[in-house]
Formats: structure tokens, sequence, C-alpha cells
């Protein structure tokens, strides 16, 4: 049996465990590259593996940024910080039709850029916005549909969990990585909120204005998101400026959100517990599956199957927009059925030399990869996000994704928009 | 299962304060670099090493939670017992393999300290590092004996 095709067997086996016996993730990456090697180097080899390999990738200095992004972005969400971000937006355009909504988006968008992951946003989002959309008698569709789709830009607006994974699993950049993803999470945010404005202008009744406030109200309620901006120009600024690497900005991140909860007052000792165990347990999480990828990448490496598939592509003499195309349908596929670390770690040691051999670049394809996964969260069967909405408010789950129909437009949009104009994710990296 | 209730959390604990000193760290390193021009020595290799604390020491009590993550689209659409069944022997498999990566770290433990590896930097000894990455796995398997146990249990009491 040739190598290229034990390395088949192994995705085909792996694809089973995970979809059909339902075994840890990381667990099955790691239990299908120690078989793979065992059959193809022998034991000596496939043992040295399994002996090192966990140790060596979690004892490098660039993954101590997970477990720290990890921190940073708990206790900011145990906190009232996004709160106060909502209700301070919320007087900005609360007032305009389908304003409520809007102000969602921009919230989401702007508590995005301290936190990285997706449930974050969704979840405080339907603690705080959902009441007063359906306060003001807002469309239950368009309500969740919003609150489902701008929680998704937390993988999207840096600093983002998916970018660093990323980041990690290719040995790109995480700086630029975070940095690319700025000017797509800013325009995904402004085509999120033309699709409002759309259904608002269309169909009132689904948006309805929320109430005046004055502008003395307005700037009164700014000050109230000063930490936000702080966390934010902290993070970035210092990594933008190349005063600490991005690895140091999840500790600095993490650190500054620590001050702020003392400063407010928000941080009890229990409160401090619960932070740190939420980010062991989840950095631990994350990790298993890190591990697991990396024992599968090297026996994927060892079956020479990635480099056989990029001769295979090359050998179509297709159009590589084609392969492209078909890359993106996979990942949206995978999307539906795994959360952005599984589908990350998943794909990435397949699909990443094809990407790199057809000449796209690997930077942009990080940005197209977390929007497509984005997709993932909100479209059935295994909409994560739509889950959690209706899981947390009873809304039937049809509604929820009968309301992101809108919002998925957009994100299709944004992806075409990226394709012809890959300025747009490449241009903030090209200056650092 | 109190007491692997008791061992996963005293290793979670260890793992977080693990955590929090390694963010103190970093944050002293940049403001010293940044600052005084007088980075903390060794800063990067210590930060390594607490890796090794952080994440190995929190899998078990990731797993004692049900944190890790798999696929649940299509199994739970099998009857009960059928479940309770996969359920049992995908446990027994994992169950298999962190015993073996367990035994191998522990193996590559002895290897290390009988070279004599040091971290280059700091001057430190790595076994102890890989003995840390041993106990983590140790917690993990068992966390994943108790859960193997309980399921048997819950499948009789039924």
């Amino acid at each position: 049996m040739s190598a290229e095709l034990v390395g088949v067997i192994g995705i085909g086996i792996l694809v089973v465990l995970l979809l059909f016996f339902r075994m840890w993730i990381g667990l099955a990456m790691a239990l299908v590259g120690f078989l793979g090697l065992l059959y193809l180097q022998g034991y000596k080899q496939a043992f040295g593996v399994i002996s090192t390999v966990p140790y060596e990738t979690v004892a490098y200095y660039p993954m101590s940024a997970l477990p720290l992004f990890v921190l940073m972005g708990v206790i900011v969400g145990n906190t009232s910080i996004g709160e106060e971000l909502y209700y301070t937006v919320y007087k900005w355009v609360g007032s305009l039709r389908g304003g409520l909504a809007s102000a969602t988006v921009l919230a989401c968008a702007v508590f995005s850029s301290i936190t990285g992951s997706s449930a974050t946003g969704t979840v405080l989002m339907t603690k705080v916005a959902l009441p007063q959309m359906r306060k003001y008698q807002y469309d239950d569709a368009l309500a969740t549909g919003c609150i489902a789709s701008a929680g998704t830009m937390g993988i999207l607006v840096p600093p983002s969990m998916g970018f660093i994974m990323y980041g990690l699993l290719t040995e790109q950049s995480i700086g630029k990585l975070f940095m690319a993803g700025l000017l797509p999470g800013i325009l995904l945010t402004v085509l999120f909120i033309c699709a409002i404005t759309i259904i608002a202008t269309f169909r009132p009744e689904a948006g309805p204005a929320g109430p005046m406030v004055t502008f003395r109200e307005k700037v009164v309620a700014l000050k109230k998101i000063w930490h936000v901006t702080l966390l934010f120009l902290l993070v970035l600024g210092g990594i933008y400026g190349g005063i600490f690497t991005p690895t140091e900005a999840g500790a600095i991140g993490a650190f500054g959100a620590f001050v702020i909860v003392a400063i407010t007052r928000q941080l009890t000792g229990k409160i401090f517990l619960d932070i740190l165990k939420e980010s062991v347990t989840t950095s631990a999480m994350i990790f298993l599956l890190i591990v697991g990828a990396f024992i599968f990448m090297r026996f994927l490496g060892v079956s020479k199957l990635p480099f056989a598939l990029v001769e295979i592509i090359q050998q179509l003499q297709m159009s590589k927009y084609v392969i492209f195309a078909g890359i993106i349908l996979l990942y949206i596929l995978l999307g539906m059925f795994l959360e952005i670390y599984s589908a990350v770690t998943f794909t990435i040691p397949i699909v990443y030399p094809v990407i790199v051999a057809l000449g796209f670049d690997p930077i942009w394809f990080g940005v197209v990869v977390v929007l497509v996964i984005e997709i993932g969260l909100i479209t059935p069967p295994v909409g994560m996000n739509a889950f959690i909405l209706s899981g947390t408010t009873g809304i039937p789950l049809a509604t929820v994704f009968r309301g992101v129909v809108p919002f998925l437009i957009a994100m299709v949009v944004c992806i075409i928009l990226l394709a012809v104009f890959p300025q747009i994710a490449l241009f903030l990296p090209g200056t650092m | 299962m109190k007491i692997v209730d008791c061992i996963a959390r005293i290793a979670g604990l260890t793992a977080a304060l693990a955590i929090f000193l390694m963010m103190l760290l970093i944050v002293a390193d940049v403001f010293l670099r940044a600052a005084l021009s007088k980075p903390i020595l060794g800063a990067t290799e210590i930060t390594e090493q607490m890796m090794v604390a952080v994440v190995f020491l929190g899998f078990g009590w990731s797993a004692l939670q049900g944190k890790h993550l798999k696929v649940d689209l299509i199994v739970s659409y099998y009857p009960q017992v059928v479940q309770r069944v996969i359920d049992l022997v995908i446990i027994f498999v994992g169950l298999v393999l962190v015993a073996v990566m367990s035994w191998l770290t522990f193996g590559a433990t002895l290897t290390v300290q009988r070279l004599g590896i040091m971290c280059s930097y700091i001057g430190v000894p790595k076994y102890p590092f890989y003995a840390l990455a041993t106990l983590g796995w140790g917690v993990l398997l068992v966390v994943m004996a108790s859960l193997f146990v309980k399921n048997i249990k819950d499948g009789a009491a039924r």
C-alpha cells in the first residue's frame, strides 16, 4: 500500500471516529496520527513522536498567546464592559429605524475587538440587546438573526482565536493576521447594517425606531466605553507600533482587563477564581486539539498526501479560482458541523499546502477561512450561534435560521469583495 | 469519585496559578524592556516551561467538565443503548491512547534526565517539566477511567 493511500485511509478513519463515534477531536487526531506513523515508520518513530511532540508543541513561546488571549476574553465576558458598550451604542443609533439591531451589530463589532470568540458576543447580546428589541416589538427573526450573525464577528475582528490558531498551525505572523482582519471586520459591520437598513425600509414594522436621545445624552454616554477603547488601543496599538509582539499582547491585554475590572470594582475573589478556572479549562480544550493536530500533521507529512494532492491539483490545469471555490464550499460544509477550532485544526494540514501552491496569499486566505467558518456558525444543521440563541431564549430555531438569511447574503458579498479586492485584507499587514 | 474530582481540581488550580503568573511575567518583561531597556533574562524560556503546567495540568479538569470537543451530530440520533455502548468503547480507546502517551512521556522524562538536557538560557534541567507533562497525562487518564466507570455504573442502574 502506498504511503499516500495510507494517508487517505487515515483521513477516512478520522472522519468515521469523529462523526459516527463522537470521539474527542484532539484524541481522535492523535490516535489516527499515531497508528498511521506506526504503520508507515514502525514503533520507534511513532513512539518518538508521541513522547516528544505534545511537550514540544506546548512548550513553544508563541503558543502562550492562546491561553492569554483566552484569559483576556474571559475577563471581559465576566464583567459589565459589554453591557455598557451596548447601551452607549444604543444611545447613538437606537432612535433610527432598525437602530436597535444596528446598535447590536456595532456593539458586537467593537466588543469583538477585545474578545476573541463568537459565543461571548452572542451570549452577551442575547442578554442585553434582545430584551430591548422585544420591548420595541422588533420582528423575532430580525432580532435573533442580527444577534447570531453579529456574534460571529468575534472571530474575525482582532484579537481573534481563529487567527491565532491559523497562525500557529501555518507559522504565519499572528500580528499580520490580526491586522488583516480589521478592515474586513469593518466592511462586514457596514454590510450587516446595510442589510438591517434594507429590511427596516421595506418592512418598517420589523424594526421600529427606539426612543429619541438628545445629543448631550449621546456624548455623556461615551464616557462609559473608555475601557473598551483603552483595551483596544493597548492591544492592537502595541502590536502595530512594535512595542510588543502579538504573543505578548495576550498578556498585556489580560493584565489591562484585570486592572480595568479591579478599578471598576467588579473583581471579587469568586470572580477571579471563576475567570482563571474558565481560562484553564478552555485553554486545555484548545490545546488537546492542537496537540492532536500536530501529531496528525506529522503523519500526513510522512504519508506525503498533501504533496500528492498539490501535484494532482496542478495537473488538473483548472483555474485556481475554481479550486478556491471548491475549498470554500468544503469549509462552508465543515463549518456547519464543526466549530472554529476543530474546523481549522482538522483542515489546515491538508488545505494549506494546496492554497500556497496555487499562489494565494496565506494571510488573505486566513481571513477568508475565518469568514467562511463564520457562515458555518449560523447555518443549519449545526449553527452554533443559532443554537445558543434559541437555547437561551426559547425562540424556535427555524425563526433564528430564517432571520440570519439577509446576514448570510452580506457575508457572501463580503467574501466576494475580498476575492476581488484582496487589498481589503492585505493593505494593513503590508504597512507593518 | 470524589478523589478523582479532587486530583483534577488541584491540578487545575495549579494550572490557574501558572497562567496568572505567566501573565505577570510577560507584562513585567515587556514593561522592563520598553521602559528601562532591561528585559527579564530568560523570560521566554520560563514562559515556555510555564505553558507545560498551564496546558497539561488543565487536561483533566477540562475533561471532568465535559469541555473537550466532539461532534455530536450523528450519534445523538442513535438509540440510547447504542450511544452508551459507543461512549464506553470510545472512552476505553481514548483511555488506552492516553495511557500510552503517559507512559511514553514518562520514558522521555527519564531520557531527558539521563542525557542532562537543560533549558539553554536559564540553565535549569528540563526533566521536571517533562515530568509535569507526564503528570498532566496521568490526571487525564484517571479522569477518563472515572468517566468509564461512571458510564458502566449508569448503564447498570438503568
